[in-house]
Protein backbone atom coordinates (compact mmCIF):
# COMPACT_ATOMS: atom_id res chain seq x y z
CA UNK A 1 0.00 0.00 0.00
CA UNK A 2 1.33 3.58 -1.10
CA UNK A 3 1.30 6.32 1.41
CA UNK A 4 1.53 9.98 1.24
CA UNK A 5 2.18 11.32 4.72
CA UNK A 6 2.78 15.20 5.42
CA UNK A 7 4.34 15.70 8.96
CA UNK A 8 2.33 20.16 8.98
CA UNK A 9 2.05 20.92 12.37
CA UNK A 10 -1.56 22.38 12.15
CA UNK A 11 -1.16 25.77 13.00
CA UNK A 12 1.72 26.40 10.35
CA UNK A 13 -1.26 25.32 7.81
CA UNK A 14 -2.43 28.84 6.80
CA UNK A 15 1.54 29.95 6.70
CA UNK A 16 2.82 27.40 4.63
CA UNK A 17 0.11 28.20 1.62
CA UNK A 18 1.60 31.86 1.51
CA UNK A 19 5.26 30.32 1.57
CA UNK A 20 4.08 28.17 -1.38
CA UNK A 21 2.71 31.13 -3.19
CA UNK A 22 5.69 32.55 -2.62
CA UNK A 23 7.94 30.24 -4.25
CA UNK A 24 5.18 29.65 -7.43
CA UNK A 25 5.94 33.99 -7.87
CA UNK A 26 9.50 33.62 -7.79
CA UNK A 27 9.37 30.60 -9.42
CA UNK A 28 7.64 31.96 -12.50
CA UNK A 29 9.51 35.08 -12.59
CA UNK A 30 12.84 32.84 -12.87
CA UNK A 31 10.78 30.70 -15.75
CA UNK A 32 9.86 34.22 -17.84
CA UNK A 33 13.36 35.86 -17.50
CA UNK A 34 14.94 31.93 -18.83
CA UNK A 35 12.23 32.08 -21.53
CA UNK A 36 13.07 35.88 -22.32
CA UNK A 37 16.70 34.31 -22.58
CA UNK A 38 15.81 31.14 -24.62
CA UNK A 39 13.82 34.30 -27.49
CA UNK A 40 17.31 36.20 -27.64
CA UNK A 41 19.40 33.27 -28.65
CA UNK A 42 16.87 30.76 -29.34
CA UNK A 43 19.55 28.52 -27.17
CA UNK A 44 17.47 24.69 -26.23
CA UNK A 45 18.82 24.93 -22.62
CA UNK A 46 17.34 28.33 -21.36
CA UNK A 47 14.11 26.53 -22.67
CA UNK A 48 14.55 23.96 -20.25
CA UNK A 49 15.34 25.64 -17.56
CA UNK A 50 12.12 27.80 -18.12
CA UNK A 51 10.29 24.39 -18.36
CA UNK A 52 12.19 23.44 -14.93
CA UNK A 53 11.02 26.34 -12.98
CA UNK A 54 7.40 26.55 -14.49
CA UNK A 55 7.33 22.85 -13.31
CA UNK A 56 8.19 23.35 -10.41
CA UNK A 57 5.75 26.38 -9.93
CA UNK A 58 3.07 24.00 -10.94
CA UNK A 59 4.12 21.28 -8.01
CA UNK A 60 3.90 23.97 -5.75
CA UNK A 61 0.38 24.82 -6.69
CA UNK A 62 -0.72 21.38 -6.55
CA UNK A 63 0.30 21.43 -3.29
CA UNK A 64 -1.25 24.41 -1.81
CA UNK A 65 -4.23 23.67 -3.54
CA UNK A 66 -4.93 20.10 -1.84
CA UNK A 67 -3.50 22.18 1.17
CA UNK A 68 -6.39 24.95 0.70
CA UNK A 69 -9.43 21.31 0.28
CA UNK A 70 -10.77 21.36 4.22
CA UNK A 71 -10.89 18.25 5.10
CA UNK A 72 -14.56 17.90 5.51
CA UNK A 73 -15.22 18.59 1.70
CA UNK A 74 -15.72 15.40 0.13
CA UNK A 75 -12.86 15.32 -2.57
CA UNK A 76 -10.54 15.77 0.41
CA UNK A 77 -8.98 12.89 0.06
CA UNK A 78 -8.89 12.56 -3.87
CA UNK A 79 -7.77 16.36 -3.80
CA UNK A 80 -4.87 15.28 -1.10
CA UNK A 81 -3.86 12.68 -3.25
CA UNK A 82 -3.63 13.93 -6.53
CA UNK A 83 -2.37 17.18 -5.30
CA UNK A 84 0.70 15.36 -3.34
CA UNK A 85 1.07 13.25 -6.64
CA UNK A 86 1.39 15.91 -9.03
CA UNK A 87 4.11 17.77 -6.46
CA UNK A 88 6.26 14.46 -5.86
CA UNK A 89 6.21 13.73 -9.74
CA UNK A 90 6.75 17.68 -10.71
CA UNK A 91 9.28 18.68 -7.95
CA UNK A 92 11.52 15.74 -9.28
CA UNK A 93 10.82 16.42 -12.58
CA UNK A 94 12.07 20.13 -12.16
CA UNK A 95 14.95 19.49 -9.80
CA UNK A 96 16.47 16.79 -12.35
CA UNK A 97 15.89 19.07 -15.19
CA UNK A 98 17.46 21.49 -13.44
CA UNK A 99 20.76 19.37 -12.84
CA UNK A 100 20.81 18.02 -16.20
CA UNK A 101 21.25 21.40 -17.39
CA UNK A 102 23.53 22.56 -15.02
CA UNK A 103 25.91 20.39 -15.82
CA UNK A 104 25.00 20.55 -19.57
CA UNK A 105 24.47 16.91 -20.49
CA UNK A 106 23.75 16.51 -24.16
CA UNK A 107 23.47 12.37 -24.92
CA UNK A 108 19.76 11.93 -24.59
CA UNK A 109 20.09 7.97 -23.84
CA UNK A 110 21.69 9.43 -20.59
CA UNK A 111 18.85 12.21 -19.89
CA UNK A 112 16.54 9.20 -20.56
CA UNK A 113 18.26 7.14 -18.38
CA UNK A 114 18.07 9.67 -15.13
CA UNK A 115 14.02 9.94 -15.46
CA UNK A 116 13.81 6.56 -16.38
CA UNK A 117 15.48 5.69 -13.16
CA UNK A 118 13.53 7.69 -10.66
CA UNK A 119 10.17 7.57 -11.87
CA UNK A 120 10.03 3.45 -10.87
CA UNK A 121 11.69 4.55 -7.83
CA UNK A 122 9.10 6.68 -6.64
CA UNK A 123 6.17 4.16 -7.75
CA UNK A 124 7.39 1.02 -6.50
CA UNK A 125 8.73 2.52 -3.34
CA UNK A 126 5.77 1.57 -0.14
CA UNK A 127 6.39 4.93 0.91
CA UNK A 128 6.23 8.30 -1.11
CA UNK A 129 7.24 10.27 1.58
CA UNK A 130 10.64 8.89 2.43
CA UNK A 131 11.50 8.01 -1.44
CA UNK A 132 10.44 11.46 -2.33
CA UNK A 133 12.26 13.68 0.38
CA UNK A 134 15.43 10.92 0.08
CA UNK A 135 15.85 11.48 -3.89
CA UNK A 136 14.84 14.87 -3.61
CA UNK A 137 17.58 15.26 -0.66
CA UNK A 138 20.40 13.70 -3.41
CA UNK A 139 19.95 15.59 -6.20
CA UNK A 140 19.74 18.89 -4.75
CA UNK A 141 23.10 18.08 -2.80
CA UNK A 142 24.35 17.92 -6.57
CA UNK A 143 23.06 20.95 -7.87
CA UNK A 144 24.54 22.64 -4.72
CA UNK A 145 28.05 21.07 -5.34
CA UNK A 146 27.35 21.77 -9.17
CA UNK A 147 26.64 25.73 -8.07
CA UNK A 148 29.61 26.07 -5.33
CA UNK A 149 31.76 25.08 -8.58
CA UNK A 150 30.38 27.55 -10.65
CA UNK A 151 30.44 30.36 -7.85
CA UNK A 152 33.99 29.41 -7.20
CA UNK A 153 35.15 29.80 -10.88
CA UNK A 154 32.94 32.62 -11.90
CA UNK A 155 33.15 34.46 -8.18
CA UNK A 156 30.28 36.92 -8.94
CA UNK A 157 27.42 37.98 -6.17
CA UNK A 158 24.76 36.15 -8.19
CA UNK A 159 26.56 33.13 -8.36
CA UNK A 160 27.14 33.08 -4.76
CA UNK A 161 22.90 33.80 -4.49
CA UNK A 162 21.68 30.96 -6.63
CA UNK A 163 25.07 28.46 -5.07
CA UNK A 164 23.36 29.33 -1.72
CA UNK A 165 20.14 28.76 -3.07
CA UNK A 166 20.46 25.60 -3.87
CA UNK A 167 22.08 24.58 -0.28
CA UNK A 168 19.50 26.37 1.34
CA UNK A 169 16.76 24.00 -0.95
CA UNK A 170 19.49 20.75 -0.03
CA UNK A 171 19.12 21.49 3.81
CA UNK A 172 15.17 22.09 3.34
CA UNK A 173 15.13 18.75 2.21
CA UNK A 174 16.90 17.30 4.83
CA UNK A 175 14.84 19.23 7.06
CA UNK A 176 11.52 17.32 6.19
CA UNK A 177 12.85 14.28 5.70
CA UNK A 178 13.62 14.90 9.58
CA UNK A 179 10.03 16.53 9.77
CA UNK A 180 8.78 12.75 10.74
CA UNK A 181 10.71 12.93 13.77
CA UNK A 182 9.51 16.39 15.06
CA UNK A 183 7.11 18.64 13.18
CA UNK A 184 8.87 21.34 14.08
CA UNK A 185 11.55 20.34 11.62
CA UNK A 186 8.54 20.94 8.80
CA UNK A 187 8.45 24.73 10.19
CA UNK A 188 12.46 24.66 9.97
CA UNK A 189 12.44 23.46 6.41
CA UNK A 190 9.82 25.52 4.98
CA UNK A 191 12.06 28.76 6.39
CA UNK A 192 15.02 27.10 4.25
CA UNK A 193 12.77 26.25 1.69
CA UNK A 194 11.57 29.88 1.41
CA UNK A 195 14.92 31.57 2.11
CA UNK A 196 15.67 29.92 -0.83
CA UNK A 197 13.19 30.93 -3.01
CA UNK A 198 13.98 34.87 -1.75
CA UNK A 199 17.93 34.10 -3.02
CA UNK A 200 16.52 33.18 -6.50
CA UNK A 201 13.96 36.43 -6.04
CA UNK A 202 17.34 38.47 -5.14
CA UNK A 203 19.38 37.09 -7.87
CA UNK A 204 16.76 37.60 -10.74
CA UNK A 205 15.97 41.05 -9.58
CA UNK A 206 19.92 41.75 -10.04
CA UNK A 207 19.54 40.16 -13.53
CA UNK A 208 16.48 42.72 -14.38
CA UNK A 209 18.84 45.39 -13.07
CA UNK A 210 21.97 45.18 -15.12
CA UNK B 1 39.42 32.17 -23.42
CA UNK B 2 37.26 31.27 -27.04
CA UNK B 3 34.91 33.45 -27.83
CA UNK B 4 31.47 32.55 -28.91
CA UNK B 5 29.13 34.08 -31.55
CA UNK B 6 27.31 35.57 -28.62
CA UNK B 7 30.23 37.07 -26.91
CA UNK B 8 31.60 38.39 -30.52
CA UNK B 9 28.43 39.82 -31.06
CA UNK B 10 28.29 41.09 -27.42
CA UNK B 11 32.04 42.77 -28.12
CA UNK B 12 31.36 44.34 -30.97
CA UNK B 13 28.16 46.27 -29.89
CA UNK B 14 29.94 47.08 -27.05
CA UNK B 15 32.65 48.81 -29.18
CA UNK B 16 29.92 51.01 -30.71
CA UNK B 17 28.31 51.78 -27.88
CA UNK B 18 31.11 53.32 -26.32
CA UNK B 19 32.19 55.88 -29.13
CA UNK B 20 28.90 56.78 -28.48
CA UNK B 21 26.78 54.88 -30.70
CA UNK B 22 28.74 55.65 -34.08
CA UNK B 23 32.48 54.78 -34.88
CA UNK B 24 34.54 54.22 -37.68
CA UNK B 25 34.69 50.45 -39.28
CA UNK B 26 38.85 50.52 -38.35
CA UNK B 27 38.59 51.64 -34.90
CA UNK B 28 35.86 48.56 -34.84
CA UNK B 29 37.62 46.19 -36.05
CA UNK B 30 40.80 47.41 -33.86
CA UNK B 31 37.89 46.64 -30.84
CA UNK B 32 36.49 43.91 -31.54
CA UNK B 33 39.45 41.76 -32.04
CA UNK B 34 38.56 40.23 -35.36
CA UNK B 35 40.57 39.81 -38.79
CA UNK B 36 38.66 41.93 -41.43
CA UNK B 37 36.83 39.23 -43.05
CA UNK B 38 35.13 37.68 -39.75
CA UNK B 39 34.54 40.93 -38.85
CA UNK B 40 32.65 41.90 -42.80
CA UNK B 41 30.67 38.70 -41.91
CA UNK B 42 29.95 39.84 -38.77
CA UNK B 43 28.80 42.81 -39.84
CA UNK B 44 26.82 41.48 -42.89
CA UNK B 45 24.92 39.99 -39.99
CA UNK B 46 24.30 42.71 -37.73
CA UNK B 47 23.20 44.54 -40.65
CA UNK B 48 20.98 42.63 -41.94
CA UNK B 49 19.49 42.10 -38.30
CA UNK B 50 18.99 45.74 -38.72
CA UNK B 51 20.94 46.15 -34.99
CA UNK B 52 23.71 48.12 -37.30
CA UNK B 53 23.49 50.87 -39.73
CA UNK B 54 26.37 52.64 -42.20
CA UNK B 55 25.82 56.44 -42.16
CA UNK B 56 27.82 59.51 -43.96
CA UNK B 57 29.56 61.92 -41.08
CA UNK B 58 31.67 64.30 -42.20
CA UNK B 59 31.89 62.46 -45.87
CA UNK B 60 33.36 59.44 -43.66
CA UNK B 61 31.55 56.18 -43.57
CA UNK B 62 30.82 55.02 -40.23
CA UNK B 63 28.79 52.39 -38.29
CA UNK B 64 26.10 53.81 -36.12
CA UNK B 65 24.12 51.28 -33.45
CA UNK B 66 20.09 51.58 -34.19
CA UNK B 67 17.54 51.74 -31.54
CA UNK B 68 16.49 48.03 -32.28
CA UNK B 69 20.27 47.35 -31.69
CA UNK B 70 20.61 49.46 -28.62
CA UNK B 71 17.77 47.04 -27.08
CA UNK B 72 19.17 44.06 -28.22
CA UNK B 73 22.65 45.40 -26.61
CA UNK B 74 20.27 45.38 -23.15
CA UNK B 75 18.74 42.07 -23.39
CA UNK B 76 22.30 40.59 -24.45
CA UNK B 77 23.59 42.61 -21.07
CA UNK B 78 20.33 40.68 -19.13
CA UNK B 79 21.13 37.21 -20.77
CA UNK B 80 25.13 37.51 -19.75
CA UNK B 81 24.13 38.11 -16.22
CA UNK B 82 21.34 35.75 -16.13
CA UNK B 83 23.70 33.00 -17.57
CA UNK B 84 26.43 33.90 -15.31
CA UNK B 85 24.42 33.38 -12.39
CA UNK B 86 23.16 30.06 -13.13
CA UNK B 87 25.88 28.93 -15.22
CA UNK B 88 23.83 27.82 -18.21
Amino acid sequence: MVSVVVHNPEWFLRTDIVFSAISIFVSLLVAAVSFRSWFVIKRLRYLAWSLAFLTLSGAFFTRMFANLVPSTDPFYSLTFYVGYGLHIVGTIFAFLTLFIVANKMENPRVMALFYLLIIPAIFLSASYFFSFYIITTIITAMLAATYLQHALKVKRFSSFCVFSAFLMLFLAHVQFLLSSLDKVFYFSASISQLLAFVLFLITIIKVLKS
Amino acid sequence: MRRNKQDIIYDMLVAVQSKGGTILPTHLLYKSNLSHSKMKDYLAELMSKELLEYVEVNDKQKIRMTEKGFKFLQSLRKLREFTDAFGI
